[in-house]
């Protein structure tokens, strides 16, 4: 299977009053076509980050660093003119983000908004009818009622669910090959939640893009994702398929966070697992693994060296110190080592 | 960048953990922050020298050796020279001391006329917000109805009939910029009174009033000084333009505004009498703007993303 | 909408009768005996008796007040004490040529900030920026009437190319002339004006550009120019708009002193005069003229932005039902 997107050495800093703040260290994965790709992790882990450089969105003062590479079916993205970039962005690969109401411009009709984006990349040379038209049909796909009358609209007459409706449609209009959520349920109910990600499994099955869905709900990722990437300050520190990551962690981390979402077919005995502490000053970044400060099992050498990534296999990766055979695995509650596990 | 492992047998054990990582405090002080915004700002730096030399000079006035009001028509529109820096106006007068008594004039006014606008807006904005309802509502609309007058015609009006002299004309520049000051500090009590610590000081039974100055005052004080600078800069402007008008300080007292109107009759012959005072007040209230700003961008919280 | 307007009418006709009241009072409070300006030495007793009477300062200030504000309503100001003509049609004569200047001024400014301020906001701390900031500090620091004169020092006295004073030449009546004329009050007035509104647009785009809309037009490629015509501008003038009814204020001040240092004839010059003479009908009606047109301004724009603002519109609409 081919790549789409392949991400190498990412390393983005934000030169702010206070210091350089390392919000990206140095990364590396790839995104396959017409899969979804869950991008998880703590506010501040970086992973908005991460996505805001696939789409060149990074602007003073951060700075995505020498050495960073990002290919897309080949090409190196960093090395794009702003002219490329203007036909990359919504064409190519499209964003949606957060919050639609602050996303959406409050004095511009829907229509108008949802008709940018084709207007941007009409190398079709379609009229401003047949531009209309399809802003209709997307609405209408994305389980819109009325689409004609909610073209006419403004963003602060609709409900909540069906703006964030409207943004995907707008993203979608031009049939891009990759599509970055960043977090969009996050500000929405549960129930609409639900409705929102079934909207768009359906429309990955229907136009083919691949997914990166960014989000800290693993209800969520467990919902949609097919891959996951488990990113803590700034790093990757386990990466694998759905199944893989949600039943056979084998980062502290990751497990932890497993295990602290509530679920209903525990025990009742079973406590949450929580994780103390808060993320480490990014602008001084610790030598070691970043998660040392926090881990209930870290080692001495966990504060002196990075691990390095082992590849456990099928296409689940792991960094910890924990993986070397030489470690102290001594009660944890979870599978650690280079072996992959027995069922 | 692969550093050499080194491993040992203590490597692989268990860390001992001590205490908890607390993560980060970005702590920075009202001082430190304003000096390093100025410091990064070769304007404010620019103003900050300035306002101090004509401070200085100002201060330093008496000590020229010559009198700002005594006549001399031997020395009449002396030209610029060693002993007469500025040259000489039209009575003889040493114009570079007229212009520094003219500044000592200007800047108290300027300073004095801001410190009784923040005086009386502070009072009345903090009273107005920390007690809130009815005294609240009946201070606004009173606030409200002085920002709406238009100030620099009631001025002019106010000035022609009362005595003219310094005292009047301070009274009558913060009649008309207290109320810009009461809002901002209304606005900005009302967003404390809610936070914790005010709440937790009243339940501790401290009384309101003590409650609203040891508090309330410390957090306000950031854009009380902004409005402080801006607030000298717009009425040394104002002051100049009454003197300018004949009210205020009215000649022979030398004041950058009268200064200008006695100048204007010999705009067309002896030009420079007018240049030299002019530029003395665009340079303070320009000094004393871009210090304002440079103040309010430093007081600004900083978000670090 | 009706309900909206009447509201704000309502709020402008107390203001008026508070900046009325205030004006009377002070005059009245005045020092110094306004009868003795327009008494004699040679006038008998009863004849100082009648004018005191005339003049209506043998009654209590309210009395006066009174009797001033009903005749005001029905648009008699009274009569001038020292022309001895009616106040009203010499303010209305002299009314048309404050009106040029200050229209004039007001759109230049508006020409000129809108996109200096646009573009400083764009292209926040380059060198384009700290230029127009720069300029906009000066033209807020500098007193609009010394830069009146440092205009007529350099055009009149060095260069000779301007007119230092007047609407006319004598005996000139073109429209050429009245351009000459008019072209260094204008700029004076704009330029003041011009300061605060551009310093105004450019905060207002340089926060518009922070928004998170802006980041979505970005990531749906649309060019630069785009967004700020098309996502920026609209809603950087939105704003402005309600700074135009403040602007109303400073042009009708701005006017009172430009028109001193530029002899223009207008009625602000024409109330320096009376201000002087202590006349105080002239006084008043100026204070109430001027006291209107800022209200009014104010009023007309916040009407505007409602109407602009299809928040607030359809917000309003919805509320009635439609």
């Amino acid at each position: 299977m081919n790549t789409l997107v392949e991400v190498k050495d990412l390393s983005v800093s934000y030169f702010t009053y206070a210091g350089e703040v390392q919000s990206v260290r140095d990364i590396s994965f790839e995104i396959k076509p017409g899969k979804t790709t869950a991008l998880v992790g703590e506010s501040g882990c970086g992973k908005s980050v991460t996505s805001k450089s696939l789409m060149g969105l990074i602007e003073r003062p951060g700075k995505i660093k020498e050495g960073s590479k990002i290919f897309y079916e080949g090409k190196n993205l960093l090395e794009f003119t702003e002219k490329e970039w203007l036909a990359f962005r919504g064409k190519e690969c499209s964003m949606i983000f957060q919050d639609a109401l602050v996303s959406l411009n409050p004095t511009l009709m829907i229509g108008k908004q949802i008709m940018e984006n084709l207007e941007n990349h009409n190398g079709e040379g379609l009229s401003q009818a047949q531009i209309r038209d399809k802003a209709r049909q997307m609405l209408e796909l994305v389980g819109i009622p009325d689409a004609e009358l909610c073209l006419k609209k403004y963003p602060h007459e609709l409900s909540g669910g069906m703006r964030q409706r409207v943004m995907i449609a707008t993203a979608l209009i031009t049939n891009p090959k990759l599509l970055i959520a960043d977090e969009p349920t996050t500000a929405l109910d549960v129930t609409i939640q639900a409705q929102i990600l079934e909207l768009m499994k359906q429309l990955q099955e229907k136009l083919g893009m691949a997914i990166i869905m960014i989000t800290h709900d693993l209800g969520v990722v467990a919902d949609i994702a097919d891959e996951i990437v488990v990113m803590y300050a700034g790093k990757i520190v386990e990466r694998g398929s759905n199944e893989e990551i949600f039943y056979h962690p084998r980062h502290p981390y990751t497990w932890a966070l497993m295990n602290s979402v509530p679920r209903l077919d525990l025990d009742n005995k079973e406590e949450l697992v929580t994780i103390e502490g808060n993320i480490p000053d990014m602008i001084h970044p610790p030598k070691g693994c970043a998660f040392c400060s926090r881990c209930p099992y870290a080692m001495n050498i966990c504060a002196e060296y990075p691990p390095e990534e082992l590849d456990l296999g099928e296409g689940h990766r792991v960094a910890c110190w924990l993986t070397d055979p030489r470690a102290d695995v001594s009660g944890i509650p979870f599978q650690t080592g280079g072996a992959k596990d027995e069922q | 960048m692969e550093n050499k492992i080194v491993i040992d047998e203590k490597s692989f054990q268990r860390m001992e953990k001590k205490e908890k990582d607390l993560g980060t405090v970005y702590h920075r002080s009202l001082w430190k922050d304003i000096v390093s915004e100025i410091k990064s700002n070769p304007a404010a730096i620019l103003a900050v020298i300035f306002l101090t030399i004509i401070i200085i000079a100002a201060l330093l006035a008496p000590m020229s050796p010559y009198d700002p009001n005594k006549l001399d028509l031997a020395n009449k529109f002396a030209e610029p020279s060693m002993q007469h820096p500025f040259g000489c106006d039209e009575y003889g007068r040493d114009y570079f001391t007229r212009s520094l008594y003219g500044g000592r004039v200007s800047l108290l006014v300027g300073f004095s006329a801001m410190l009784v606008t923040v005086l009386i807006g502070t009072t009345i904005g903090i009273f107005s917000g920390y007690i809130g309802g009815k005294l609240d509502m009946f201070l606004m609309r009173f606030t409200d109805i002085f920002l709406a007058l238009p100030s620099m015609l009631l001025m002019i009006v106010l000035n022609t009939i009362l005595k003219p002299g310094m005292i009047t004309l301070i009274l009558v520049l913060s009649l008309f910029s207290w109320a810009g000051v009461a809002r901002i500090t209304r606005a900005e009590t009302m967003s404390l009174k809610e936070r914790d610590f005010v709440l937790a000081s009243k339940n501790l039974g401290a009384g309101s009033l003590l409650v609203a100055v040891q508090h309330i005052l410390p957090n306000i004080l950031g854009p009380l000084i902004v409005a402080a600078s801006l607030g000298v800069a717009s009425a040394i402007l104002t002051e100049s333009s009454l003197s300018f008008l004949g009210l205020g300080i009215s000649i022979p007292n030398a004041s950058w505004g009268s200064m200008l109107q006695a100048a204007q009759s010999h705009i067309l012959d002896k030009p420079m009498l007018a240049v030299y005072p002019g530029m003395l007040i665009l340079f303070t209230v320009l000094s004393f703007n871009i210090l304002g700003d440079v103040l309010r961008s430093a007081l600004e919280p900083k978000i670090v993303k | 909408m009706l309900k909206l307007c009447l509201r704000k009418l309502g709020q402008l006709a107390i203001v008026m009768v508070l900046i009325s009241f205030f004006s009377f009072a002070i005059i009245d409070l005045a020092p110094g005996d306004i009868s003795s300006m327009y008494l004699t030495e040679d006038m008998s007793e009863e004849e100082k008796q009648i004018v005191i009477e005339k003049l209506g300062l043998d009654r209590s200030m309210p009395e006066q007040y009174f009797s001033w504000a009903s005749e005001a309503i029905r648009g008699n100001f009274g009569v001038s004490l020292s022309y001895k003509t009616p106040v009203a049609p010499m303010l209305m004569k002299r009314l048309p040529s404050t009106i040029l200047l200050m229209g004039c001024s007001l759109l230049l400014s508006l020409a000129l900030s809108i996109p200096l301020g646009l573009i400083a906001g764009y292209k926040k701390n380059t060198w384009v920026d700290n230029l127009i900031s720069g300029f906009a500090y000066f033209g807020m620091s500098i007193p609009s009437f010394y830069f009146g004169m440092l205009m007529i020092i350099l055009f009149t006295a060095k260069l000779h190319i301007l007119p230092s004073s007047g609407m006319h030449t004598v005996g000139v009546n073109t429209p050429l002339d009245t351009i000459q004329h008019m072209i260094m009050p204008v700029l004076t007035m704009a330029l003041s004006t011009m300061a605060s509104k551009t310093r105004y647009v450019r905060a207002n785009t340089i926060g518009q550009l922070s928004e998170e809309y802006v980041l979505a037009a970005k990531a749906k490629g649309t060019p630069p120019r785009k967004i700020l015509s098309k996502h920026i501008l609209k809603n950087t003038l939105l704003p402005i708009i309600t700074i135009l009814g403040m602007n109303m204020a400073s042009l009708v001040c701005g006017s009172f002193i430009i028109e001193s240092v530029f002899g223009w004839p207008g009625v602000g010059s024409f109330a320096m005069e009376a201000i002087g003479k202590r006349d105080y009908p002239i006084i008043m009606a100026y204070v109430m003229l001027s006291g209107f047109i800022l209200v009014v301004g104010n009023f007309v724009a916040d009407i505007l932005y409602s109407f602009a603002d299809p928040r607030i519109k359809r917000g309003i609409d919805a509320v009635h039902g439609k």
